[in-house]
């Protein structure tokens, strides 16, 4: 076709702006700017003064920076060591890339990370204190308490690195923890080390301000004095975080199940039922997760976690282990049980024979 | 030779296609987006064994959470307007033979769009959700061109070499107004998908605006005797208008000095919500109405 003469000079600028606009919008991201209380929601609603939440969060920030400019102390560089397979190549590979960056540089691009893959759910403070959070079911992690629920270790333990590098990389079954197993491997871990740092600050801030609300009332007390019990608690809640950290691998689970037999699947049919495993209470007869002690048709949902929110017993029909469907995992949560949820750990109460045998019970319910 | 009007049930089930895939399955999207609840349930198409075609959305939202339901919903609304595109095969064969070519068409866009939308849930990559939004766009556009052919009025094409030198400016710059538009829909989708930066969506916008009201002066200024090329030409300006409007308001309190104004937290994300969505529903007329404005050009006179 030909142009006409008046159509060439827009038609110039109509390509120039329209390749300004692309090179413009490939330059980089937009991610809203992070807002809100520095303090989480948990410590929010303690019964403590406003001198003290301010003093708490220079406390917190001159430690560990605000959550967009992380830091950590320089002690805790060790926390952060993971436990690569170097005869792999990729691994060997990683931890070569890894180690060549600063914690402060991981840490920042971490920071990054989170904020365009996690923090909409999990929230700037990682308290899961989000609108999104809140229209979910089970709702995302609130990491302020300092620990996980699908881990290598009892109770409420620090996890292990290798346990958020795999919830990362495989995500949470029936939830909507997808796998981020797209991103680069090298991503991954960044990513993690920011968790990690949002868990171990959230940790710290925990135990700061339940010390400080179990005190008696601060309204009369001085500034300094009350900067003082705060150091003071904060000092003693940063020991024992990262003690936690520095003890997982010594808790971690060691046990493995035994092989899958048909008579194994039996035995552990007749244990679902059973008193001393009491699983089909919660978990239902059926093992759907709708068992009288945790649904009821007029009521919904009758168990919580400690953060209050519901709990939705696995459904194990459809093969929805949370914590993994591989042996090792469903193992590893019938022994340790759900951190922060009813379902506690089996290890002490059960034989590790036992445990297996349920193990390969379970599995066999989604065939 | 018959003399007698074609058939209008395609127009009429095209145009129910066209206003459902706008409102439900687009509205819907964009209120999953906006919420960031794309993958509150990374299975597809069921959610933990319930089935697609579950309405029970009381108990969902109990067992996985009110955005899972809405996920849930978004993916009916496309399985709604998929069934719609069938009816329209099927009354092409029966009743426009001309258009069954054009009618299959739209029905296997639509399958590929959902099949985009399951990679972007399975692969829970920015890149998969940006490609099912483009397919979106691409969507719109097909069925807009099946209705505007369905319609029993439609003359036809005209000389695709016109001698008119009015008709083929005003060609030029409505196809480059749809075209810009797309562009610029890519860089909105990147945006709300955190992997593009807010200055490009602005610029392509208003690049787009731009041309757009070019092709809409021109169709004004040497059309006045062509009553439906004047029509889309004013829809296409008072969307652009409308659509600029509510891009402010939206930049505003996502991006902008807004921001924190609403301090409860509730009523921003409401607020913030209902404006990236209304914005995004509004994008999406737009494309339909440039795309009209378009084939009004092109329309034998």
């Amino acid at each position: 076709m030909k142009l006409h003469p008046r159509d060439r000079g827009g038609l110039a600028a109509t390509g120039a702006a329209t390749f300004l606009g692309l090179a413009l919008m490939v330059s980089g991201s937009s991610v809203a700017p992070a807002d809100g209380p520095a303090l989480s929601a948990r410590t929010r609603a303690l019964d403590l003064s406003e001198m003290t939440q301010e003093l708490l969060v220079a406390t917190l920030e001159h430690e560990f920076g605000p959550h967009a400019e992380p830091k950590l102390p320089e002690s805790w560089q060790d926390l952060y060591a993971d436990d690569w397979d170097r005869s792999d190549p990729a691994q060997a590979q990683l931890a070569v890339e890894i180690e060549a960056l600063n914690l402060a540089e991981r840490l920042t691009a971490g920071r990054r990370s989170y904020a365009e893959n996690c923090q909409h759910c999990h929230g700037v403070r990682g308290d899961a204190e989000t609108q999104t959070a809140k229209i979910l079911l089970p709702r995302p992690r609130d990491f302020s308490l300092g620990f996980t629920k699908f881990k290598s270790t009892p109770g409420n333990a620090a996890p292990l690195r290798a346990d958020l590098h795999r919830v990362l990389e495989q995500g949470i079954a029936s939830t909507a923890m997808a796998s981020f197993a797209q991103l680069d491997p090298i991503e991954r871990v960044q990513l993690n080390d920011y968790v990690q740092y949002l868990l171990m600050r959230g940790a710290v801030e925990t135990r700061v301000g339940s010390a400080l609300a179990a005190l008696p009332s601060d309204e009369s007390a001085a500034e300094t004095e009350v900067e003082f019990r705060i150091l003071q608690a904060s000092q003693v809640a940063s020991d024992a975080v990262a003690a936690d950290w520095r003890n997982a691998g010594s808790l971690a689970l060691k046990a493995a199940p035994e092989s899958e037999t048909v008579e194994a699947i039996a035995r552990g049919n007749a244990l679902y039922s059973s008193a001393r495993a009491g699983c089909s209470l919660c978990h239902g007869e059926d093992g759907k997760g709708r068992g009288l002690g945790a649904w009821d048709p007029e009521l919904g949902w009758l168990l919580r976690d400690v953060w209050g929110n519901p709990v939705r017993p696995a459904d194990f029909s459809y093969g929805s282990f949370h914590g993994g469907a591989s042996p090792e995992e469903v193992y590893r949560s019938i022994a340790l049980g759900v951190a922060g949820t009813p379902m506690a750990g089996y290890q002490n109460t059960l034989q590790p024979s036992e445990i297996s045998d349920l193990t390969h019970y379970l599995r066999s319910l989604s065939r | 030779m018959s003399t007698s009007l074609p058939s209008v049930a395609l127009h009429r089930w095209a145009l129910a296609t066209l206003i459902m895939t706008v409102l439900l399955t687009v509205g819907i999207g964009g209120v999953v987006t906006s919420t960031e609840t794309g993958m509150a349930y990374p299975t597809w198409p069921n959610i933990n064994g319930q089935s697609l075609f579950n309405f029970f959305y009381g108990s969902l939202a109990q067992d996985y959470g009110a955005g899972s339901a809405l996920e849930h919903t978004h993916r009916q609304a496309g399985a709604l307007v998929g069934l719609l595109s069938i009816v329209c095969v099927l009354v092409a064969a029966r009743k426009r033979k001309d258009l069954v070519k054009l009618t299959s068409l739209v029905l296997a866009l639509i399958i590929v769009q959902g099949v985009l939308g399951a990679f972007r849930v399975l692969g829970n990559t920015q890149g998969g959700a940006i490609i099912h939004a483009m397919g979106a766009q691409v969507v719109i556009v097909a069925i807009v061109v099946l209705v505007k052919r369905s319609n029993p009025s439609w003359t036809g094409f005209a000389d695709p070499r016109p001698s008119d030198s009015a008709e083929a400016r005003l060609r030029l710059w409505s196809t480059l107004g749809v075209v810009l538009l797309f562009l610029n829909l890519l860089a909105a989708a990147s945006l709300r998908h955190k992997a593009g930066a807010f200055s490009g969506h602005l610029v392509l916008a208003l690049t787009a605006s731009a041309v757009l009201l070019t092709g809409v002066f021109r169709a004004m200024r040497d059309f006045r005797d062509a009553p439906q090329l004047l029509k889309a030409a004013k829809m296409v300006a008072h969307t652009v208008g409308l659509q600029l409007g509510l891009g402010l308001a939206t930049w505003a309190f996502l991006f902008g000095p807004l921001m924190t104004e609403l301090s409860d937290e509730r009523s921003r994300f409401l607020v913030q919500t209902l404006l990236a969505t209304g914005h995004l529903v509004l994008g999406v007329v737009l494309m339909a109405a440039a795309t009209n404005l378009a084939l009004e050009a092109r329309r034998a006179r």
